[in-house]
């Protein structure tokens, strides 16, 4: 296994070499640094052609590629083309509160979709069974800066005008330090995205758990005498977990790139924002640095997917 | 094999709590306790005082950095106005108001010389930074040399590179010598919404080179204005003090907090709940919404001098005397006075002002709405959908079948289709299709085409739309402001149209025409406000007659604050951050 | 004897077996809520067809700004949006775009998704390396930039299709090329990790040793093994598209104005919900999330319908 491991990874950087590549081009080619100065009176023609020299914007791109590509090889993301920080220093700043809000709201959506996945499948087509399938497809359906704003408005805006207990709207000023502060804050966006989530993630553990329970096997295991619940412990979830832990092992480098319009909507300082905010300035820096972090990450989980799987179904060999 | 299992998913689980502890919450940056130190003896000599006073604003994007020489994003520049001072700043009536300056300089007080070359400034007495060093000429000096300097890489000279010498004979006074006319002068070491000289602590930064990558950009550890930076949490908020060391009145809140808040819709929504006292960002679409609040949140909409305009590809390949070849020929009718004409009388510019835009806003008649720079004699265009039909008959374009006109021009029966390109953003889109619909009725075709902005403002180098001539009609807004004149210049001479020569040329209208030139440079040849008055007059009849843009609307800025709030004066000029020393609280 | 005696002796006559695929319509129409959710889709496919023949795209785009934002009257059915226009007509039309760009994009990406994800597992080897680091390539690319950048170089080429006297803004085509090649992964990841068990099985052996073609195996047994997972992603796929459509244009980048979609509909819609216009809001909003629940029912059924194992009694 450690063989194959060491296989993959060698991998994983050529992979990872051809994603940058990609991505320039893509960032370049997507918006032009200095399109915010265009209708700027203060900003002269002299002084735009002074800023694309210095910024090395006049050189051509593999040149700029690679000048990246040797810093960020050596650990190095440079610096943002307008706030000058360096790009590692942004991205440790709005890191944490995004990992905050995605891992809560995966685990959560997890536990949650388990719980209706199983009921939905043990009970098949009983009136709880539709109940749960036409709610997770209700919150499932709707878009995210909809139940976003609209959470907003019911439970912050409405409740507080109406006197019950309100939440806050995540507009006004904090105590990031304070742990209830941040849990009352944490709960409409968290919630906005369990609602969309869950659903997903439902169908999938129902479809695995009913092809499970439809096995020659399980029926000969309830002939056996086993009760229903063991058969469902010791045979379905552990035989349903591979779709699980697919869609799982897809999901958590997206997480790292939090959740733009929830991130807006609650004005949540989070990676999807910092993304969002300089790719539309055409800071390079930043949103590759960015990019580079989740591309990473998504070639580590799927080599992590893929190894969890030998664990999972043993007749799975790695090749 | 559960064993392996079991370690794998422990290694799993570590790895991510270690990844979310590592940074171990937001970072914080936080000043040196200077300023809370020159507090406190001024605190305690106060009768009992109430509870603090604080307000919190939201912004919708947050400053790259905020020292205005190394940005130019608004944002940072209003930073500055709550936390730095210039030699002077405009007031809400538009009037030129000295800060750090006794007094403006002026022909009268000997403060202009006779050629205008050279301007003498005196600072105010007993001027103090706010950790207590005293604010001298000798930090005037300081911010001239700071932007020439070579090593430092500001983002823009403009201006400063007309100085010839600052001399402070002493520490009251600064004589600024210019190498030529510069009518602008008052646009340097001054504060505005749109140009931020403001004057840097030379006890702090001098000696310093890279300024622009200088921890004071991001801590700044001292302020010259009402207010002090003492904590700024990335991505989130900012938080300021009481500057009790401020020359001017004492300012009355202890505490603003600034948030940053993406959305509008979630702006609107705290100011509903008081999470939030003011939010300067609306747009002219929720004129309506916010003013269904009143009497909670109040309203404020205040006419600004920036203009939203519609503008014809006038490139052409040739040029005018070897000056200003564009890219590619625009669209050939356009050419035609006529048909630009006809363009403008068919667009009723007038009912989207009142229905899209509340009738918050007018029409404006020039490039300069609202200021004193105005033409007065002129008035737009009223809408005439015959009288715009009957001139593009007479043009030769007649109505084809399908509702089209088309006509010969420069030999090819040309059909009066084109594209008009501009940004995303829906009230954009929504004027678009208004406009669409009126010029279907003249038999016109108007085909709306929107992008990022950062897609339409890209430049020559990256094959931006405007530069490269790829467009037919486009729209966006700018304006010239407070020098009326070197935005102008640099937007419709001969001299800047893009091309491969000059990729970084602001001439986006793509218009080389020498009489334009020529009375350009006469509205930026004196200093004597007065006959700059004529020449810009002229100037701006030039424009109007020939119908080289379409003006849609005079931006306005859209204010929304709580009831407990109290702003100060909103000027149409210099928004609500100039007099931040007044802001109180109920 | 008497013929009575006979006639009790007489064999019942005997049904003839149930074909595979009476089977499969057996197994669907006992779903009750699948039932109901191919009667709502029918419903709504009705109402967009028909509408779109009564109702012209030109009514649908006419603009008229002193009818602006009015609730909905006896001219105006669900009222007008900020502009003026129809919003039944919008509706129409937007329903449209909107089910187009659903499946459009979900046909592309299902079926991209199952051939790669199949073909890595059952070859494996170079060629499954090959084919997920592809993969792993495509979920790090942002489907944002693709849209920005492809819309920049496309957009202004492609800006009318016209289809059966119709016509649609060329960003339609690109946001189903883009949500199509953004989508498939997930499915690919799902099949191949099935295949990869399903390939041990003993009956892919013998059929091997049979002397099935690779083409054969994969189409007979591997593929309708998967099917229950490659229906559930179609079914959240669909759904998955038309929000992704409504996502992006929340950021400007989807199907662009004038062009109506239910996705761009919703969008504009968010700045006048505070003002009380909720007209605007509350029919894309109903119709994007019936005609999502009718198509997740009825790949409900489909589901169970497929599978043999079912554990539903006929």
């Amino acid at each position: 296994m450690w063989a194959y491991i060491a296989r993959r990874a060698i991998q994983a950087l050529f992979t990872l070499l051809i994603i940058t590549v990609l991505c320039f081009i893509l960032t370049r080619l997507s918006a032009d640094p200095l399109a915010q100065y265009a209708t700027n009176p203060n900003m002269s023609t002299a002084d735009k052609e002074a800023l694309r020299e210095r910024l090395g914007l006049n050189q051509p791109l593999p040149v700029q590629y690679f000048k990246w590509l040797g810093l960020a090889i050596q650990g190095d993301l440079g610096n943002s083309f307008f706030s000058k920080q360096p790009v590692s220093l942004m991205i440790s700043q709005r890191l944490p509160n995004t990992l905050k809000l995605m891992f809560t709201y995966e685990i959560i959506t997890i536990l949650v979709s388990l719980v209706l996945g199983i009921i939905s499948a043990v009970r098949q087509y009983s009136l709880l069974d539709n109940v749960i399938t036409t709610f997770s497809f209700i919150g499932f359906s709707m878009p995210i800066f909809f139940i976003a704003l609209g959470a907003m408005l019911i439970f912050a805006v409405k409740f507080k005008e109406w006197g019950f207990p309100y939440l806050p709207t995540g507009a006004d000023i904090w105590d990031q330090k304070d742990p209830l502060e941040y849990i009352k804050h944490m709960i409409l966006p968290v919630s906005c995205l369990v609602i969309i989530g869950t659903a997903g993630y439902a169908r999938f553990i129902r479809t695995s758990i009913l092809e499970v329970l439809g096995q020659d096997y399980v029926r000969t295991a309830r002939a056996k005498g086993l009760s229903n619940r063991m058969v469902l412990y010791k045979h379905a979830l552990r035989n349903a977990a591979l779709p699980l832990v697919t869609i799982i092992g897809l999901d958590i480098p997206g997480l790292l790139g939090g959740a733009l319009v929830t991130e807006s909507v609650y004005a949540w300082p989070g990676m999807g924002r910092l993304f969002w905010e300089y790719a539309q300035r055409g800071d390079f820096p930043v949103v590759l640095g960015i990019l580079l972090i989740i591309s990473s990450a998504v070639v580590i989980f799927t080599i992590i997917t893929d190894v969890v799987y030998t664990f999972v179904d043993p007749r799975i060999r790695l090749s | 094999m559960k064993k392996n299992l079991y370690i794998l998913l422990s290694l799993i689980v570590l790895a991510s709590m270690a990844l979310s502890a590592c940074g171990g919450g937001v970072v914080a940056t936080e000043a040196p306790a200077g300023p809370a130190a020159t507090e406190a003896p001024v605190e305690a000599t106060e009768a009992p005082m109430a509870e603090p006073k604080s307000a919190t604003g939201a912004w919708s994007q947050e400053p790259d950095n905020i020292v205005p020489y190394y940005t130019q994003m608004s944002y940072a520049i209003w930073i500055a106005q709550l936390t730095l001072v210039g030699l002077a700043e405009w007031d809400d009536q538009g009037s030129f108001v000295p800060e750090l300056a006794a007094e403006i300089p002026s022909a009268a007080n000997g403060g202009v010389s006779a050629d205008g070359l050279t301007i003498t400034w005196k600072l105010k007495e007993g001027l103090k930074w706010s950790d207590g060093e005293a604010l001298t000429s000798a930090d005037v000096k300081f911010t001239f040399d700071q932007v020439m300097d070579p090593a430092n890489a500001p983002l823009s000279r403009t201006g400063y590179d007309k100085i010839a010498s600052v001399e402070t004979p002493d520490d009251l006074t600064v004589v600024i010598t210019f190498s030529e006319l510069y009518p602008g002068w008052q646009t340097l070491f001054t504060q505005g919404p749109n140009n931020a000289g403001s004057i840097l602590p030379a006890h702090v930064l001098a000696g310093k080179t890279a300024l622009e990558s200088d921890p004071f950009i991001h801590q700044p550890t001292v302020a010259s204005g009402p207010f002090v930076i003492t904590d700024w949490v990335a991505g989130d908020h900012m938080v300021l003090a009481r500057n009790d060391n401020f020359y001017g009145s004492r300012p009355i809140l202890d505490t603003v907090n600034i948030k940053f808040v993406p959305t509008p819709e979630t702006a609107l929504a705290a100011l509903q709940t008081g999470d939030v006292d003011w939010y300067p960002d609306f747009s002219e679409s929720d004129i309506e919404t916010v003013n269904a609040l009143e009497p909670a949140v109040h309203l404020k909409v205040v006419p600004g001098a920036d203009f939203e305009h519609y503008f014809f590809n006038l490139g052409t390949t040739a040029g005018v005397d070897g000056k200003g070849a564009a890219d590619q020929d625009g669209f050939c009718p356009f050419k035609d006075v006529n048909v630009r004409k006809a363009i403008t009388l068919g667009i009723n510019r007038q009912a989207f002002v009142d229905s899209l835009l509340a009738g918050k806003t007018t029409v404006p008649v020039s490039q300069w709405p609202n200021s004193e720079w105005e033409n007065k004699s002129l008035t737009p265009a009223t809408y005439d959908p015959d009288g715009a039909a009957a001139l593009l008959e007479e043009a030769g374009y007649a109505l084809g079948d399908d509702g089209i006109r088309h006509g010969d021009c420069n030999g090819e029966d040309t059909k009066l289709s084109f594209t008009f390109d501009t940004t995303d953003k829906q009230l954009r889109v929504d004027i678009a299709l208004a406009v669409q619909s009126d010029l279907a009725k003249i038999g016109v075709e108007f085909k709306p085409n929107h992008s990022p902005a950062g897609t339409f403002f890209a430049g020559y180098t990256d094959g931006g739309i405007m530069p490269t001539g790829n467009y037919d009609m486009a729209g966006y807004t700018t304006g010239f402001y407070p020098d009326p004149m070197p935005g102008a210049i640099d937007s419709f001479s001969c001299d800047t149209v893009p091309n491969a020569e000059k990729p970084a040329g602001a001439n986006n209208y793509l218009v080389c025409d020498p009489k334009l030139d020529e009375l350009m440079a006469a509205g930026n040849a004196t200093a004597d406000p007065a006959t700059r008055k004529v020449a810009i007059d002229e100037l701006q009849k030039y424009i109007y007659d020939n119908y080289y843009v379409v003006m849609m609307y005079a931006r306005a800025n859209v204010y929304g604050y709580v009831d407990r709030f109290v702003p100060g004066s909103f000027g149409f000029f210099s928004n609500m951050n100039w007099n931040a020393e007044v802001w109180d609280v109920k | 004897m008497s013929t009575s005696d006979m006639t009790i002796l007489k064999a019942e006559p005997i049904a003839p077996p149930l074909t595979p695929q009476q089977l499969i319509w057996r197994r669907f129409s006992k779903h009750r809520l699948a039932i109901w959710g191919m009667l709502g889709f029918g419903l709504l496919l009705t109402f967009i067809i028909l509408g779109s023949i009564l109702v012209t795209d030109k009514k649908a785009n006419e603009v008229d700004l002193q009818a602006r934002l009015s609730p909905p009257t006896q001219l105006h059915w669900m009222g007008t949006d900020s502009t003026g226009r129809d919003i039944f007509a919008r509706m129409i039309h937007g329903g449209q775009i909107s089910l187009i760009v659903g499946f459009l994009s979900v046909i592309f990406s299902v079926s991209l998704g199952a051939i790669v994800g199949g073909v890595a597992a059952y070859y494996g080897g170079w060629v499954d390396t090959i084919l997920m680091r592809f993969t792993e390539a495509m979920l790090s690319i942002p489907s944002l930039f693709l849209l920005i950048v492809l819309g920049k170089y496309l957009g202004r080429d492609m800006q009318t299709i016209t289809v059966f006297g119709q016509s649609y803004s060329g960003s339609v085509a690109i946001v189903i090329v883009v949500i199509g090649a953004t989508s498939w992964m997930y499915l690919a990841r799902i099949v191949r990790a099935n295949v990869l068990s399903l390939r041990e099985m003993d009956y892919i052996s013998a059929s091997k040793s049979l002397g099935a073609t690779d083409v054969r195996i994969f189409f007979r047994h591997l593929i309708p093994n998967t099917m229950g997972a490659i229906i559930v992603s179609s079914t959240l796929g669909l759904a998955g598209a038309i929000l992704n459509e409504a996502y992006v244009s929340f950021l400007g980048l989807g199907v662009q104005p004038p062009t109506a979609s239910w996705g761009n509909m919703l969008t504009s819609a968010q700045s006048f919900i505070q003002r009380g216009a909720w007209w605007m809001w509350v029919f894309p909003s109903m119709f994007i999330i019936i005609t999502i629940l009718c198509i997740n029912l009825m790949g409900d059924g489909l589901r169970d319908a497929f599978d043999p194992r079912s554990t539903r009694h006929l």
